[in-house]
């Protein structure tokens, strides 16, 4: 028990008084979680959307493809990034294993499967009808997919936080990938396995706690917009 | 009209993974500057010691070279070298060594530094090991059947470990024996908890002795000796890889020269009394 | 210049075995109101859709001001930007009353500086001023379907398609609902097609009709001629006629001719202006609210045209504002009177009535 309340002593400290190395750990997380949602909101809302809106070929096949996604295991898609960017790899020539971009690379892979599930069950929540709606009041293919996606604004916001929270709590494809390379690699999860190791409890429990405090935050606000009434600010996109 | 939707489909999801790549690139320059990158692949215990937390940006300053340490156990290192993912390793088991070099992997074996592995367990020592030779403890542990923690991660702590059951001429195995699969440090922790003897490197355990009840119990054996080598990767081995042997080069030099080794020698005698590592160039 | 914004011939849209879309001929004038009027499920709303072209057809075309817009030349978007749909459901978005309102202007990036005053038009004749402001989560179905009419109607389109508008609204706000869209339409001068299963709202609404079931077109023509002269019996029990008997054109003397009706106990004559050839076999219509009833023996010398009936009452019904009164008199017939005729003519179950209908007001269709 004494080692708990001393850790977090130690670890409130270190937050506060501006560890170097824990914020430099807390920026390389969000710049790559971020960066790394931001390209699967890319990739992963279009394909959600596309696949619940329309029909084509192979629909249940690509649905069934993104469900398998939605639960592909972190490790499976550290391996997948790794056959691909290690130095004999394909991509080997680029250099990428053990960067941040590696990383990104591996959480999009993770993110952007759950961002298009999620997306794709929210669209398909979407009465049909309103897609007729949109269509006769004139609206082009873009303007029916635009506004349908405002729409469905609302889940499309919840997946792009339950990918957030997917990846940016995952560390064993980050630390296959990056290779939790201190000051360039080291993420919040990786940097806590590390100080674990090296018994730096206090430092240890110090990245545990803004990792809960940023996946309290982002649920936080998950259920805030679930139970979306008096969110004023959502209304009015 | 279907065929136009799938068109649609597919060009915007090629359009995004086109979006996807080039940020990559863009992403990417900053770390692309050919030919500074140094892959050191090390054994964790070398890692969690932090000693190379305090040799690596000195090397970098003198140099303008990039080390990227990957900890991993000295079978994953040596693999690493093999499949020519690493350009330098730094590892601790001599037989594998020699047959990475003699396979023509690495281009020479450098001694580096070595320290001391040792037999932990309780402070009431239930076996009564205490003073045995390292074999002598292996036979009374394994007839007692006491629990014993071995890291089974084919690590050069792993590999030693087991060259000394082979000297007992008996394989250990029952429910005493335990396999963790995880590096030192938590293998520590799982033998404290367990209040279980197990193996470790002298630097492991003092980094993590404030945390832990377990006592050294056999030390200064002869084939407690643990030699750490570093080997560049033969680049002649992966002439499609892009291996960087001179920086490998200069980070052997780096680390066998007069800096690293005052390095190696200082390193821990603040905190735990005495090195975690002994220089074998420069003593 | 062509009259007819809108012209279909012969539209075919199959959907299973059992249905299918047939329309050989249907227009509508520009600045008119065409209602489309039929059962559930008669294919209605597949026609609007087919016009909208929200739905491609099997066979046959459409023309928009005398341009085909089913040959997939013209692109369907600029021919939707033409029209407007408001369907049976209000399908608002789920944002402001005001952002959902301006929302078909902003698709057609027609500038809102310049319809401010269409705005503020509509908004106000369907009583939405005061709720521009708010969510369409907390709106009354009424209140939201007010606000899919303005979205529409803001559009100034050159067709407005109306979908059974009021069809999904409870009692108590149609009919205010009613009062106001129609108030709208009344000086709209646009052209509509408005779709409805009432036949009060046709009655109203309309001045052109088509009556459709089971996906065909079984009558098309004027408000006047689809009520007073239905084609046929569906037709003529859609539009509200109460009373069919079937007989055969005895003789005819000028306009009028003289058909016999097998009525239970004898044969009756009946009186009705026509120019049918004798013995052709007929169906004759009488909507109820053409049957007079008198409770005292009248002469039918007061009218040469005037067929009387004796009967005894059978039924007496309530049906709103109005009493219906059935009457067995050889087949039975009925007559809506009000309460205020029900008092005077003191009538109740059983009593000797005589009912007068007038030779023109009987239609007569063949069989």
């Amino acid at each position: 028990m004494e080692i708990i309340w001393q850790g977090i002593k130690q670890a409130i400290i270190l937050i506060f008084t501006g560890n170097r190395e824990v914020y430099e750990i807390l920026f390389l997380t969000l710049r790559v979680s971020g960066s790394a949602v931001f390209f699967s909101m890319l990739l992963g809302i279009p394909v959600g959307v596309l696949a619940g809106l329309n029909k084509f070929p192979l629909k249940k096949f690509i649905i069934a493809v993104i469900n398998t996604g939605m639960g592909l295991p972190p490790v499976a898609a550290g391996l997948i990034v790794i056959l691909f960017i290690w130095r004999s790899g394909m991509l080997g020539f680029l250099k990428l294993m053990y960067t941040p971009t590696a990383m990104v690379i591996a959480q999009v892979l993770i993110a952007s499967p759950i961002i298009a599930g999620i997306t794709l069950a929210a669209v398909q929540q979407i009465d049909p009808k309103l897609k007729q709606q949109v269509l006769s009041l004139g609206a082009n293919r873009f303007q029916v997919y635009w506004i349908l996606i405002r729409e469905a604004r609302l889940p499309a916001l919840a997946a792009v936080m339950a990918g957030f929270g997917g990846i940016i709590s995952e560390v064993g494809a980050v630390i296959m990938v990056g290779g939790n390379i201190k000051g360039e690699t080291r993420v919040l999860t990786t940097a806590a396995v590390q100080m674990v190791r090296m018994g730096n409890f206090d430092m240890a429990i110090a990245f545990v706690v803004i990792l809960l405090a940023i996946t309290f935050g982002v649920n936080f606000l998950l259920t805030l917009i679930q139970q979306k009434e008096g969110i004023g600010w959502i209304r009015r996109f | 009209m279907n065929k136009f939707r799938f068109l649609s489909v597919t060009s915007i999801l090629i359009l995004s993974t086109f979006i996807i790549t080039t940020s990559v690139f863009a992403f990417s320059c900053k770390d692309k500057v050919k030919n500074t990158e140094i892959i050191l692949a090390t054994t964790t215990s070398t890692y969690d010691s932090g000693l190379l937390d305090e040799l690596i940006p000195v090397f970098e300053e003198e140099t303008t070279y990039k080390v990227k340490p990957i900890a991993v156990g000295t079978g994953e290192a040596i693999a690493m070298g093999e499949r020519g993912e690493a350009d330098v390793i730094l590892v601790h088991s001599r037989e594998e060594e020699d047959r990475f070099v003699e396979e023509g992997y690495g281009t020479e074996r450098r001694d580096v530094m070595h320290n001391g592995f040792v037999i932990i367990g309780p402070e009431d020592d239930p076996s009564a090991i205490s003073g045995l030779t390292a074999v002598e403890a292996y036979i009374t542990i394994s007839a007692n059947e006491a629990l014993f923690v071995s890291r089974g991660d084919d690590s050069g702590t792993n590999k030693k470990e087991i060259a000394i059951w082979e000297e007992t001429g008996t394989t250990p195995q029952g429910d005493w024996y335990i396999e963790s699969g995880q590096g030192m440090g938590e293998t520590l922790r799982i033998a404290d908890e367990k209040q279980a003897y197990t193996m470790t490197d002298r630097g492991t355990y003092l980094a993590q002795q404030n945390n832990l009840s377990l006592i050294v119990l056999v030390e200064g054996d002869e084939i407690l000796f643990n030699p750490y080598r570093v080997i560049p990767v033969n680049p002649e081995k992966h002439k499609d890889i892009d291996i960087n042997y001179e920086g490998a080069q200069a980070f052997v030099e780096f680390i066998t020269g007069e800096k690293g080794q005052a390095i190696i020698k200082e390193f821990g005698v603040a905190e735990y009394g005495k090195p975690l590592f002994y220089p074998d160039v420069i003593k | 210049m062509d009259k007819k914004i809108l012209e279909i011939s012969d539209l075919k849209k199959k959907y299973n075995s059992k249905f299918c879309l047939d329309v050989n001929n249907l227009y509508a004038e520009k600045g008119k109101i065409l209602t489309l009027i039929g059962p559930n499920g008669s294919g209605k709303s597949t026609l609007i859709r087919l016009i909208n072209l929200l739905e491609r057809p099997d066979e046959g075309k459409i023309y928009f001001n005398g341009h085909e817009i089913t040959n997939g030349e013209v692109s369907q978007t600029e021919v939707r930007k033409k029209m407007a749909v408001v369907f049976q459901e209000p399908l608002l978005f789920n944002t402001s009353v005001y952002a959902n309102i301006i929302m078909g202007l902003k698709i057609r990036k027609i500038k809102l500086s310049g319809v401010k005053d269409r705005i503020d038009y509509f908004t106000g004749k369907l009583k939405i001023t005061d709720l521009l402001n708010r969510s369409t989560k907390n709106l009354s179905g009424g209140e939201k379907q007010r606000v899919s009419l303005a979205r529409a109607l803001v559009l100034d389109p050159e067709l407005l398609l109306l979908d059974e508008p009021l069809a999904n609204i409870d009692q108590s706000s149609r009919e205010s609902l009613r009062a106001d869209l129609f108030g709208v339409l009344r000086g709209y001068g646009k052209s509509v097609v408005y779709v409805t299963h009432d036949r009060n709202e046709a009655m109203v609404l309309a001045d052109d009709i088509a009556v459709m079931d089971r996906g065909k077109i079984l009558q098309f023509a004027g408000k006047e001629e689809i009520f007073r002269k239905p084609a046929g019996e569906f037709i003529a029990r859609f539009v509200g006629v109460e009373t069919l008997v079937d007989g055969v054109i005895l003789e005819r003397e000028g306009n009028v001719c003289k058909v016999g009706v097998t009525a239970r106990k004898s044969n009756i004559e009946v009186s009705v202006v026509s120019q049918e050839r004798r013995g052709t076999r007929v169906t004759l219509a009488i909507r109820p609210e053409d049957v007079i009833l008198y409770s005292t023996e009248i002469s039918s010398e007061e009218s040469s045209a005037m067929n009387l009936f004796k009967g005894k009452i059978t039924e007496i019904r309530d049906i709103g504002i109005f009493k219906r009164i059935e009457i067995d008199c050889g087949f039975p017939l009925s007559s809506f009177v009000t309460q205020n005729s029900v008092n005077r003519l003191k009538l109740a179950l059983g009593k000797e009535i005589t009912a007068a209908v007038k030779a023109s007001s009987i239609h007569m269709f063949k069989r």
